[in-house]
Parts: C-alpha cells; sequence; structure tokens
C-alpha cells in the first residue's frame, strides 16, 4: 500500500515547506506544522480503520534488503501518540522560538518522520536507517534551540545513542548473514528472521546488541546519564518529543526485535534485566526527589518510569506486557505534560530551578491545577493513564518475579514522595514570585491533555485492543519457546 | 602494438595530448580561462572515452599496462576527482593571482595521468614510472604557493620521505626479481617465495603503505596536508590514495597461499592501528586540514580492512566493498575540503582551515555548510549518506569471516570518529562570530559540488542504484 509510505514523507515534505515559508512570512510556520500534523493525525486513522497494512518495496537487491513497512495497531498507536505529542510540541513552543523558526519546524517534522519510520519499518536495514536518522533532527533541536549547556548535552546524547546503535548494527548483520547461512540468502526482513531457529549461544550475543542499543534509549541504569543532560538542555518541544516519543523506541524496540527474535536468550537474561529495571526505578525515584531543577526533576522520574516497562517486558507475562504498554502511553502523555508545564513557567519566570518558584498557586491558580492533576497522574492516582500501566505491570509481573516487584512497588510510594515534592515547592508556600496564569492556548492544550489522561485512565481498554494482537503474538511465542 | 591496443588506451592518450595542448597555449598565450578549459574538455573527453570503452574482461595492452574493470572503475574515480579539482582551482586563485595559473593544470594532468597509468600498471617498470609521475608533479603541487613557507616545508617532507618510499619500493621490487627474475607483477609473485622474496614484498608494501599513510608510516601526513594549498590537499589525498590502493589490493590479491597468513597478521595490525590512532589523534586537532589527515589515515585502515579479508576468502564482496568505500570516502573528501577551498584564496598565507574561523558557517552560508555537513555525517557513516552503505560493507565483510579484531577496530574508531566530526559540525551550527567570505560567482564550480552531493545523498538513500549493479561494473561473480 502506496500511502502507508505518506507517512514518512509527508512529514518531510511539509516540513520543508514550513522553513520556507515561515521565512517568507513570519510565524505561517507553526501554523502550516500544526494544520499538517492534525492532517497527518487523521489521514493515520484513516489508515488504521482499514486495519493492518504493509508494504514491501525492492531496495537493495545486493542484500536482498527492501523498503518494508508494517502499519498494525502497535504501530497505529505509537503513530497517533507521536503525531499528538508533536502537535503539543508545536503549541508548547508558539511563541517561544525566537531564531531560526523556519529551520526549526522543518527539525520538528524531520524528527517526526524519523519517529514514525521507526514505529513502521519491517525491514532491520530500514529500521536502523530510521533509528540513527531521527537523532540528527533532535540533536539540531537540542544544539541550537537548547538551553545554557546545549553543546554538550547534544554531544552526549548523540554519542551515546550513535555508539550504542553500532552494537545493533553489527547484531543485525550477524542475523542477516546467519540467516543466509541457514537459507541460502541474506535477509533483514523480520517476519522472515522470527522464522530462524539460532543457537543458545549465539542468541545471547546478538540479543545483548539489540538490548544495549534500545536500554540506552529507554533508558536504564547504567546507560541513563544523557537523558538528565538532554531532557534539560533541550527546549522544551524537544524535551516534549524526547520525553514523549523518542524514550518509547527503545521500548518499542525490546517489543518489536529483542522479544520475538529471541525469545530464550530474553528468558534467560530476564533476571538481569528485570533487576536493573528495578534499579532503573528506584535510583531515578531518588535522583528525582534530590534535584533543584524543575525539568531535571521530571527527566529522572522518566527513567523511573521506563523501569517499570522494562521490569513489565521482561517478566513475560500477558498482564505485564499490557502493562507495559499503557505505562508507554501513560508516560508519553504525562511526562510530556510535565515538561510543557516546566516549558510555560520557564517561558514567564526565565528559570527551572524549583528555589526560584514557590506559591505560584497564588497568582495562576489555574496553571496550579492543571500542574497538580499532571503530576498525580505522575504519581499513578487511579483513574488516571499511568495508575493502570502501573497496576498491570507490578501485577503481572509478580507471578514471575516476586521479589523484584516488591521492590519495584516501592517506586510508587517513591514517586508520591518527588511529585508532590515538586508541587509544593513549586506551588505552595509563601509567593516567591508572581506569573501569568495561562492563556487561552495553553489552556486549551493542557485542558486536552488532562483528557486524554483521564480518558485512558477510564478507557485503557482502547490502548489494550490496538495492541492485543501483538501481545498474543508474544505469549505465543513465549509459549513454544518454554513450553 | 597493435591499433588495438592502442584504442584502448584512449582515455591515457587523450589526456596526454591535452598535456601538450597546455604547454603550448601557456607558451603561446598566458590565460588562466583558455588553460582550465582545456583541462575539463581534456578529462571529460578522457571521462567519455572510458565510459565508452568500459572494459569488461582483462585486456593486456602490450607487456606493460593491461585494462581491466576494476581499474576501469578506479580510473572513473581518479577522473572525477581531477574535474573536480580543475573546477575548484578557477575561484581560489580568483581573479588576480600572483602565481601563475596555467601550469597548475599541466601538474595536474600529469598525475592524472600518472595515477591513471598506475591503476592499468602490470609490470614493475610501469608501476615505478607512473608512480613517480604522479608523485612529482603532486610535489609541485602542494607548493603551488611558493610565499606560503608551511607549503614549502610540507612539500619538502614530502620530497624526502616520498623518495625514500620510492626507494623502498624499488629495494623490494629488486629482491622479488633477484629470486623471481621476472618482471611481470603477476609472475613475480607467483613464484616460489624464499624470504629474501618475502621482505622484497614486504618492502613493497611498505612503499605503498607509506603513500596510504598507513600505521607506522603516516608521520608525514598531518604536515603535508595542512602546509598545502587547501586544493591541492584534495588532490593528494583523493587522487595519490585511491590510485595506490588500486594497485595495494591487487598485489594484496596475488599473494601465494603459504604466506598468507603472515601477511594477514602483519595488515591485520596496520590497520586496527590506523583505525585507532588515526581517529584518536583527530580527536584535539583544531586545523580542519590536520583532522582530515588524521581522518585520512583512519579511513585507510577501513579500507585495508577489506584488503586483508580479500586474502582469507576469495569473494567478489570484497571488491564491491572497497571500491563503494574507496568511493564514499573520495566522495565526501571532494565536498568537505571544496568548501574549504571556496572560503579560501590562493593569494592568502593562510587558507580557512582553522575551526574557530568556521564558526557559524551555516547562519551565513547555509548551502556550503550543510554540503560540508553532510559530508562529514557521510565520513562518519551516518544512514542516508553514502557512508554508511561503505561501512554496512565493510562490517558485513569483516563479520562474514568473524573477524572480531577488526570488527572492534571499526566500532571504537567509528565511535571517536563521531566525536571530533561532530564538533565540525556543531561548530558550524554555533553562532555565528565573524564575517565568512565566499568566493562569489564560480556558478559552474558550484554546480558541480551540488551534483556531487546530490550523488552522495542518491547512493546512501537508494544504494541499489550503484551496488546492485557494481558486480556488473566490475564485472566479478
Amino acid at each position: 500500500m502506496v500511502a502507508l509510505s505518506f507517512l514518512i514523507w509527508l512529514p518531510l515534505i511539509f516540513g520543508v515547506f514550513a522553513w520556507i515559508s515561515e521565512n517568507k512570512f513570519k510565524s505561517s510556520g507553526n501554523w502550516i506544522t500544526l494544520i499538517s500534523l492534525s492532517g497527518l493525525l487523521i489521514f493515520s486513522i484513516y489508515l488504521g480503520i482499514n486495519g493492518t497494512s504493509s508494504l514491501s518495496w525492492e531496495w537493495f537487491a545486493r542484500f536482498n534488503i527492501h523498503f518494508a513497512l508494517l502499519f498494525d495497531g502497535l504501530a497505529l498507536l505509537l503513530v497517533i501518540l507521536t503525531i499528538a505529542l508533536a502537535m503539543l510540541a508545536v503549541l508548547v513552543s508558539w511563541n517561544d522560538i525566537e531564531k531560526h523558526r523556519g529551520f526549526f519546524h522543518f527539525n520538528l517534522m524531520f524528527s517526526v518522520a524519523g519517529i514514525i519510520g521507526v514505529f513502521l519499518a519491517a525491514d532491520l536495514f530500514l529500521f536502523f536507517l530510521f533509528w540513527e536518522v531521527m537523532l540528527l533532527p533532535m540533536t539540531a533541536l537540542i544544539l541550537i534551540w537548547g538551553h545554557e549547556g546545549r553543546r554538550y548535552a547534544a554531544l552526549k546524547f548523540f554519542i551515546f545513542t550513535q555508539v550504542s546503535s553500532l552494537l545493533m548494527l553489527v547484531a543485525i548483520i550477524a542475523l542477516a548473514l546467519y540467516h543466509q547461512d541457514q537459507t541460502g540468502e541474506l535477509s533483514f526482513n523480520l517476519g522472515q528472521l522470527q522464522q530462524l531457529v539460532i543457537p543458545e549461544n549465539m542468541q545471547f550475543w546478538l540479543m545483548l546488541g539489540f538490548f544495549i542499543a534500545f536500554a540506552v534509549k529507554l533508558p536504564m541504569v547504567p546507560f541513563h546519564s544523557w537523558l538528565p543532560d538532554a531532557h534539560t538542555q533541550a527546549p522544551t518541544a524537544g524535551s516534549v518529543l524526547l520525553a514523549g516519543i523518542l524514550l518509547k523506541t527503545g521500548a518499542y524496540g525490546l517489543i518489536r526485535i529483542v522479544l520475538p527474535l529471541f525469545p530464550s536468550a530474553t528468558m534467560e537474561f530476564a533476571p538481569v534485566a528485570v533487576t536493573l529495571g528495578v534499579i532503573s526505578i528506584i535510583y531515578g525515584a531518588l535522583m528525582a526527589y534530590s534535584q533543584t531543577d524543575f525539568k531535571r526533576l521530571v527527566a529522572y522520574s522518566s527513567i523511573s518510569h521506563m523501569g517499570f516497562v522494562l521490569l513489565a517486558l521482561f517478566s513475560w507475562h500477558e498482564v505485564a506486557l499490557q502493562g507495559a504498554i499503557l505505562t508507554i502511553v501513560a508516560h508519553g502523555i504525562s511526562s510530556a505534560a510535565l515538561f510543557s508545564m516546566a516549558g510555560l513557567i520557564q517561558h514567564r519566570i526565565h528559570s527551572r530551578e524549583l528555589g526560584k518558584m514557590g506559591g505560584m498557586w497564588a497568582s495562576a491558580p489555574k496553571m496550579a491545577t492543571v500542574t497538580l492533576i499532571f503530576v498525580m497522574a505522575g504519581i499513578g492516582m487511579p483513574g488516571m493513564a499511568n495508575f493502570n500501566g502501573e497496576l498491570f505491570t507490578l501485577l503481572g509481573s509478580y507471578q514471575q518475579f516476586p521479589v523484584q516487584t516488591i521492590v519495584a512497588s516501592l517506586g510508587i510510594v517513591l514517586s508520591a514522595v518527588y511529585g508532590l515534592h515538586l508541587f509544593q515547592r513549586a506551588f505552595q508556600g509563601p509567593p516567591n514570585v508572581d506569573v501569568v496564569d495561562l492563556h487561552m492556548r495553553e489552556l486549551v492544550f493542557t485542558s486536552l491533555l488532562v483528557v486524554a489522561l483521564i480518558y485512558f485512565g477510564l478507557q485503557p481498554h482502547i490502548v489494550l485492543d490496538l495492541s492485543s494482537e501483538t501481545i498474543s503474538s508474544l505469549m505465543q511465542i513465549a509459549g513454544e519457546a518454554h513450553p | 602494438m597493435s591499433m588495438q591496443e592502442l584504442w584502448l588506451l584512449l582515455p591515457v592518450l587523450i589526456i596526454s595530448a591535452g598535456i601538450l595542448a597546455v604547454m603550448i597555449q601557456a607558451s603561446w598565450k598566458r590565460s588562466h580561462f583558455i588553460a582550465q578549459g582545456i583541462c575539463l574538455v581534456t578529462l571529460l573527453l578522457a571521462l567519455a572515452a572510458l565510459i565508452y570503452q568500459y572494459p569488461t574482461d582483462v585486456k593486456t595492452i602490450t607487456i606493460l599496462f593491461e585494462y581491466e574493470p576494476i581499474g576501469g572503475f578506479f580510473s572513473l574515480l581518479l577522473l572525477l576527482v581531477g574535474i573536480s579539482v580543475a573546477l575548484l582551482q578557477g575561484p581560489y586563485m580568483g581573479a588576480n593571482c600572483k602565481e601563475v595559473a596555467e601550469e597548475f593544470y599541466l601538474l595536474l594532468l600529469l598525475s592524472c595521468l600518472g595515477a591513471m597509468l598506475l591503476v592499468m600498471s602490470r609490470h614493475v617498470g610501469s608501476v615505478i614510472l607512473s608512480i613517480e609521475l604522479m608523485s612529482l608533479a603532486m610535489l609541485a603541487i602542494l607548493a603551488y604557493n611558493r610565499e606560503r613557507k608551511l607549503a614549502l616545508e610540507g612539500a619538502m617532507k614530502y620530497l624526502l620521505l616520498s623518495g625514500a618510499a620510492t626507494s623502498l619500493l624499488l629495494i623490494g621490487f629488486a629482491l622479488l626479481y633477484a629470486s623471481s627474475g621476472q618482471m611481470m607483477l603477476v609472475d613475480m609473485l607467483q613464484s616460489p617465495m624464499g624470504l629474501m622474496a618475502k621482505s622484497g614484498f614486504v618492502l613493497v608494501l611498505a612503499g605503498l603503505a607509506f603513500k596510504l599513510s598507513l600505521v607506522p608510516l603516516h608521520f608525514w601526513t598531518p604536515d603535508v596536508y595542512q602546509g598545502a594549498p587547501v586544493n591541492s590537499t584534495l588532490l593528494l589525498t583523493s587522487l595519490s590514495k585511491a590510485a595506490v590502493f588500486a594497485l595495494f589490493i591487487k598485489l594484496i590479491l596475488l599473494v601465494p597461499a603459504d604466506f598468507e597468513a603472515d601477511m594477514i597478521r602483519m595488515l591485520s595490525w596496520m590497520a586496527i592501528a590506523s583505525m585507532l590512532l588515526g581517529n584518536w589523534l583527530a580527536l584535539q586537532q583544531q586545523s580542519l586540514k590536520r583532522l582530515m589527515a588524521y581522518s585520512a589515515i583512519a579511513h585507510m585502515g577501513y579500507v585495508l580492512v577489506a584488503g586483508v579479508i580479500a586474502m582469507g576468502i576469495d569473494h567478489s564482496l570484497v571488491l564491491e566493498g572497497v571500491s563503494y568505500y574507496l568511493l564514499a570516502y573520495l566522495v565526501a573528501s571532494i565536498l568537505i575540503f571544496a568548501v574549504l577551498t571556496l572560503l579560501s584564496r590562493l593569494d592568502d598565507q593562510q587558507d580557512v582551515d582553522e575551526l574557530p574561523q568556521l564558526q557559524g558557517l551555516f547562519w551565513q552560508h547555509p548551502w556550503l555548510a550543510s554540503i560540508m555537513t553532510i559530508a562529514f555525517l557521510s565520513l562518519a557513516g551516518m544512514p542516508i549518506t553514502i557512508g554508511f552503505i561503505g561501512k554496512f560493507y565493510l562490517l558485513t565483510l569483516a563479520i562474514k569471516l568473524s573477524a572480531w579484531w577488526l570488527v572492534t577496530a571499526m566500532l571504537v574508531g567509528s565511535a571517536v570518529g563521531l566525536y571530533y566530526y561532530l564538533r565540525v559540525i556543531f561548530t558550524l551550527f554555533a553562532p555565528a562570530k565573524s564575517d565568512i567570505h565566499q568566493a562569489s560567482g564560480a556558478y559552474v564550480t558550484k554546480i558541480w559540488v551540488g551534483l556531487i552531493t546530490a550523488s552522495l545523498l542518491l547512493l546512501g538513500i537508494l544504494p541499489g542504484l550503484l551496488g546492485d549493479q557494481l558486480r556488473s561494473i566490475l564485472a566479478i561473480g
């Protein structure tokens, strides 16, 4: 289906268009980006309604590489999340970007195209290509429009993710060559590679190559150190995309590639991965508590939340896997929401330091209310999206790894500690600064976020329905690997 | 020599005719424009002749030369470089240059001639002659601005060390001749090898490794690169490397089986050392030319990986990998030096090549900066550039052979390389500090540079365009 590839081309084309147009007519870029993103959103939903679709073009015949895309429920879910958060990114930085606005829009759309490519790719070569390409605009966003320490942060971000993905490239090539050994033909196609029976020892090394690349992106302790810098220094739009979607590509890679291709290796590796996930949960939460920078605090909380995803995925339990996907969606929305609040506050008081805030409830009650809701969602209050994800995760993982899960549940307590700490220092206490309350535009998108959080909190089955196919096939693979 | 052999030599003959034409023109009426025109027409005609009668199998031309597909492909690359350098020299010299203009084109054609003959050589005599023809012409090009002290110093270093390398080559061939009694490369290496012949072969490879600036024979590279006028550096880094590598791989493929294990060990260490040391030393360079020198060392290390593997297995993928990688390296080098050339002037004491001088280039000259960014990303091996496909070929080869040491060195090298390439790119995007002037006009040159950039991206995005055909172009397998 040719239309599928438009999901990748269109953002690029609109990005260039917005760039040119912004240079001609000031602030037209915002509108073009926003309108084209809404168009894309409708388009992707339209494609999704028609059910699973795929596409495969000859691309590099010498290595039997195809331009192959697959658009199933899980991909649809994440593509919608991507586009929606990109719209949020545009809205939140409507007046924020002062220089090179056209180029900013181009980079934003370019990264959307790259991320959608990652979610759609059904050929490992293509997957790797998008995986790397989405880094470029993101690095540019941090480098050009970031805050004071942007150069260092961008460099660290780029090198961490690039170096880890080199390992993935080696694993991809080794896998394709193994396919050639077995069947006489090179193949990078995910579906074909899944048919392979790989010896245990080799499976482990291949799995490790992929796992490290995805663990850096997730990020998992001890590969997390790029994240606080990148998130803190990125402009608000960059932080929204980073926390909301880019981290999810790591989880997505685990779901799409590591688990189905190397089931027995992952099961053997699971105790290590789960332990590292639990360490991420606790470490992220403790570090978040000790931060005085609003964005840094939220960044560390992301590490903690993504630890839940890791825990869930490696538990190989149906309920836990559902929990992982719910957490992916919920954290995407809630962390993006918190980062946009950080952006709104920074736009007003030109600081992210919690010490310089305080008592903002008095002057900005609407902002305070909205932030309170986001914080509550982040700490997993029942009725909000994150609660379902965490509950499912713990419920599922407990049956496989009871000790680790008990420790992980401490993470929820700690999240309440740092979340309330954040809210209290920023909005309560004696008034420290006077801020302007939310404008109409800000009110609109923050309330949409609130609606989304509550909606997915009360109706998690939409997410579960979309991803049910993926999860059931994973469970089937698990059953075959360890009957 | 039959008519048919002469016909096969057509590209070389065209270049020779062009050399004479430039000479006559320079003595008759001095004009930069005409000389450049003749040079370009010559190179384009040679290119057309080469493409028209592109070899599909090996044809010998007298005892000295042979005409075969792999050499044909390398000749295409050489002509591509020659055309780029000739086009860039115009804006680089500017309208009122103190140096004479015509001789540059003469020397350029001479070194192209040497390089093309080297690629076609099958005899010791033709190897030595053509390598010297190329190197001597290049030497004069390296010191083309006689008022730059660094250029003279660099050229002097190159003269002395290159002389030493050629003598190594000569001694090596002499030893090989002494033990085999043959002067043809094929016969020479296929006769049984004693200790003398083996040491002779190692000396020959050492002489070539010097030209390729492989560790441990790399010491001249940074100084010469930095001293030379930037357009000459381009010629040095692309033309001589490509031509010498063609010979290098030809010799390696001829290594007899009983000598293979030793050669693999030796060359593996050279490759690993080049990749690691080259990238490592590039880390802290402020001068782009020095950085490119170390990066050239590293990249030659990468290509050598393929050379090492070529001995291990007889596989067509090796030659494809080498060709693709060298093409990628040449294209990226041409683009980076082209941007520097367009920003510099031959008359100045210094070229624009310090990193701080380039700060904020993107906001002043977005096209030039984008070209440079893309070229550096290609060198770093980012996808959607041709450099990634080259790296993909080499990695596939190394993994296929389970050469894990080479793979590790490649990965570490790439990771380190990423840092300094990124440093340059970040500098281009930093807030602008001072005004940077680029050569005005020169539209033909800029269109050419744009075309090369487009092909870099095109071959990166649609690798099949060339990759699927490469096998038949090289007529292997």
